[in-house]
């Protein structure tokens, strides 16, 4: 991978020349002490999930729905930066069921009948994390509500928001990712030094990996965080006062004399 | 009448011929009746039924193989091999060799176990000449207790006791030494009437104090019974007695130093290799718990066993202990962070206090999962969630105020003959109290209401109990 300083011959003139990173000769005796920053957290706003069409006419028993699963940025940016390759495992009855996908848009798609669970593993580059990280989706076909002529056109579909974090990210990550639209990156103090981004092996450089003009962009769903802050904040306000309320009655309670009170008598008529 | 008629075998089958060396030509060409193939087959030959045996025969000669199978026969019939097993080995009919000669002879035997050298006699079977060697067999079951010794020096020096003298003491070990511990009998025995309870103290006190100090260094015996068990003892009596603010303290010292730890071996970690944490997450907090078990013990004077569960931690400290451990992973998704800060919260609160969490969020119009989880979204909601909790927290104080209150005032009027005690109900507890709306308009918070099913409504309106006022529903946000 990123390494050696390769000859550029003429068959290879395509490919970029590479830096060189310096390594320790002895890999088995040495490894490479890598710098995190602390206090620092990289996130990567993702959305996955499923479009299902319903094939009418040309269905069949076994093929009733066309289906596509992916994995976008949140934004439609290109997550390619972050996401190295994406592993989609599919129900056994599928050919294969182990499908790779090695260049963003990390997206599948598969004829098929049956809903079901699929495994999603997001792997990162090697300067990002060598852990990958698992997510589950449920394949929807069938819309919630009966209606009529099952539509060709519209897909049902199914999509969950969710965010990478990277707590401890390396330097090395950071700075390659610093001004990336697809990442979330604090900004650093001032005067802060980063080493000088490394780019990586991109195998996608082809084609482009956002997904703003994506054929199924339109059908994506809107994510809005404003709209669920707004409800959360005024439930808070809600809760707030009424502690407060309850602390006020609590006081006065403790106010109250321990000797039975007469006046409550009338409670036992 | 004898087994061969019950056989019904003839009896002039019995083998009475004196050579050994035809038998075996004879014995596969005779079939006999009455017997099965397979006793046939087992016995390796001929084993004819119900031989009578001449004692006086088996002395002088070597018995041969078709003798002496007795009732052996009969008993493979009806299955017990064993038996008959036995019964050859008895009279030694083992693969047909009949050369070994089996004597029993009234021989002299010393017993090990015995000081006194005392000679008995007993049966010995003796084979071919050769009597058994050995001890007794049943030396080795003479057991006895090590009991300790104490030199006088020793007693001077560790093991007085005022309510004891040495000449007791000793009396009492010296029938300890005897008696095997058994203290009912030493009891008995002891010439001065003390209880078993006495003596047994005074045993093992001095053999605890003897241990002590005969060890030569202390961690030598700090594993042995006499001293662990009451150190343990001891430790849990302590952890029994402990009251909730000292349970508080202790838990905030382990969360404490918890987030010490998981600091140094956060910045340890940064320093080393990067390696795949995850999978040794579990073990590290393993290892980290052992840690913790050392390094607050010496700390906090208290040698807890591992075994011993902290008690209920701050809330502060369980969060603070899940933000360290989520640090410690690589990568991990918002929503699973926002689980395990959840569960921190509300580890101190029940099932039920969570259900009723979460029926108030429903109630709020609060998804219970956050269909945008970014991080403020995560952090509001959480904080929602422990406001949430605060909230029934004061509304369940405020309650048993009440019942304090109504109990007492119960009690003042005997008898009130149909008027349930509002006080003792426990079914209030099922009910969520919800405060949807706040227009309560300065209502008192005075009796609970009836228990009702359904979805939970709101506490704040409680009616008398003559009455039963229907409760304002929660208007929708």
């Amino acid at each position: 991978m990123e390494g050696e300083i390769e000859p550029v011959d003429c068959a290879s003139a395509s490919k970029p020349p590479r830096l060189e990173i310096p390594k320790v000769p002895d890999d088995s005796e040495k490894p490479i002490a890598i710098k995190r920053l602390k206090d620092v957290e990289i996130c990567v706003p993702i959305v996955y999930g499923t479009m299902a069409f319903h094939l009418g006419r040309k269905a069949s028993e076994s093929q009733s729905h066309r289906w596509t699963v992916y994995v976008r940025g949140a934004t439609n940016e290109d997550i390619g930066v972050v996401i190295k390759r994406v592993v989609f495992q599919l129900h056994p009855s599928f050919n294969n069921p182990t499908r790779v996908v090695e260049s963003p848009p990390f997206e599948l798609q598969e004829c098929g009948w049956g809903e079901f669970e699929i495994a999603i593993s997001l792997f990162f580059h090697s300067d990002v994390c060598d852990k990958p990280l698992d997510l589950y989706h449920h394949l929807k076909l069938y819309p919630e509500a009966e209606s009529g002529p099952k539509s060709t056109k519209k897909p049902v579909v199914m999509e969950s928001y969710n965010e990478i974090v990277f707590p401890e990210p390396a330097e090395g990550f950071f700075a390659r990712v610093l001004n990336h639209p697809a990442v979330v990156v604090p900004r650093l103090p001032a005067g802060f030094v980063l080493p000088t981004p490394v780019p990586i092996d991109s195998v996608h450089e082809k084609g482009r990996g956002d997904t703003k003009n994506h054929p199924l962009s339109h059908w994506f769903m809107n994510f809005s965080e404003a709209d669920e802050l707004l409800k959360i904040a005024s439930a808070r306000q809600q809760v707030q006062a009424h502690i407060i309320k309850l602390r006020r009655e609590l006081n006065m309670m403790n106010g109250l004399p321990p000797p039975p009170n007469p006046a409550s008598g009338h409670d036992y008529a | 009448m004898d087994a061969k008629d019950i056989l019904g075998i003839p009896k002039t089958q019995l083998p009475t011929t004196q050579e050994k060396k035809s038998r075996p030509q004879k014995e596969p060409q005779r079939k006999p009746d009455g017997i099965s193939r397979e006793v046939y087959a087992l016995t390796g030959g001929l084993a004819p039924l119900m031989p009578s045996i001449d004692v006086s025969q088996l002395k002088k000669r070597p018995p041969s193989d078709e003798k002496v199978y007795f009732l052996s026969i009969n008993f493979l019939h009806f299955g017990m091999v064993n038996d008959v097993l036995n019964c050859c080995n008895l009279y030694n009919l083992k693969e047909s060799i009949p050369c070994i000669q089996i004597t029993w002879q009234w021989l002299p035997f010393t017993n090990s176990a015995r000081k006194d050298n005392l000679q008995l006699y007993h049966w010995v079977r003796v084979v071919n000449g050769v009597p058994p060697t050995g001890d007794y067999s049943f030396a080795k079951y003479n057991k006895s207790v090590d009991v300790v010794k104490y030199t006088d020096e020793e007693y001077e020096k560790y093991l007085t006791d005022p309510m004891w003298t040495k000449e007791e003491t000793d009396q009492l070990f010296e029938l300890c030494e005897r008696f095997d511990l058994r203290f009912i009998v030493i009891a008995d025995r002891f010439p001065s009437s003390r209880t078993v309870e006495e003596l047994k103290d005074r045993y093992y006190g001095v053999s605890r104090a003897i241990l002590i100090a005969r060890a030569p260094s202390p961690t030598d015996v700090s594993g042995h019974p006499l001293v662990k068990e009451v150190e343990r003892k001891r430790a849990l009596s302590m952890v029994l007695s402990q009251t909730k603010h000292q349970e508080r303290k202790d838990a905030e010292v382990l969360a404490e130093a918890k987030r010490i730890t998981d600091s140094r071996m956060a910045s340890r970690a940064a320093e080393e290799p990067e390696m795949p944490v995850a999978s040794h997450v579990g073990s590290e907090s393993a290892d980290r718990a052992v840690v913790l078990g050392d390094t607050v013990s010496p700390s906090s004077n208290i040698q807890l066993p591992s075994a011993t569960v902290v008690p209920s931690t701050s809330i502060i400290a369980d969060s603070a202990s899940t933000l360290a451990s989520l640090r410690m992973l690589r990568v991990y998704l918002r929503t699973y962070a926002l689980e395990q800060m959840v569960q921190a919260a509300s580890s101190s609160a029940g099932l039920r206090t969570i259900k009723r969490v979460e029926q108030a969020l429903q109630e709020l119009g609060v998804n219970l999962k956050p269909k945008v989880p970014t991080k403020a979204v995560c952090a509001e909601h959480l904080e929602l969630r422990k406001e949430i909790l605060t909230l029934l927290n004061l509304q369940k104080q405020l309650q048993y105020k009440e019942a304090e209150g109504s109990s007492y005032r119960d009690g003042s009027y005997i008898d009130m003959p149909g008027t349930p005690k509002r006080s003792q109900r426990a079914g209030d507890q099922d009910r969520t109290f919800v405060p949807e709306s706040i227009n309560f308009g300065g209502e008192r918070v005075g009796k609970r209401d009836q228990k009702r099913k359904g979805p939970g409504r709101l506490s704040e309106a409680p009616s008398s109990p003559a009455h039963k006022r229907p409760r304002k529903k929660a208007s929708d946000l």
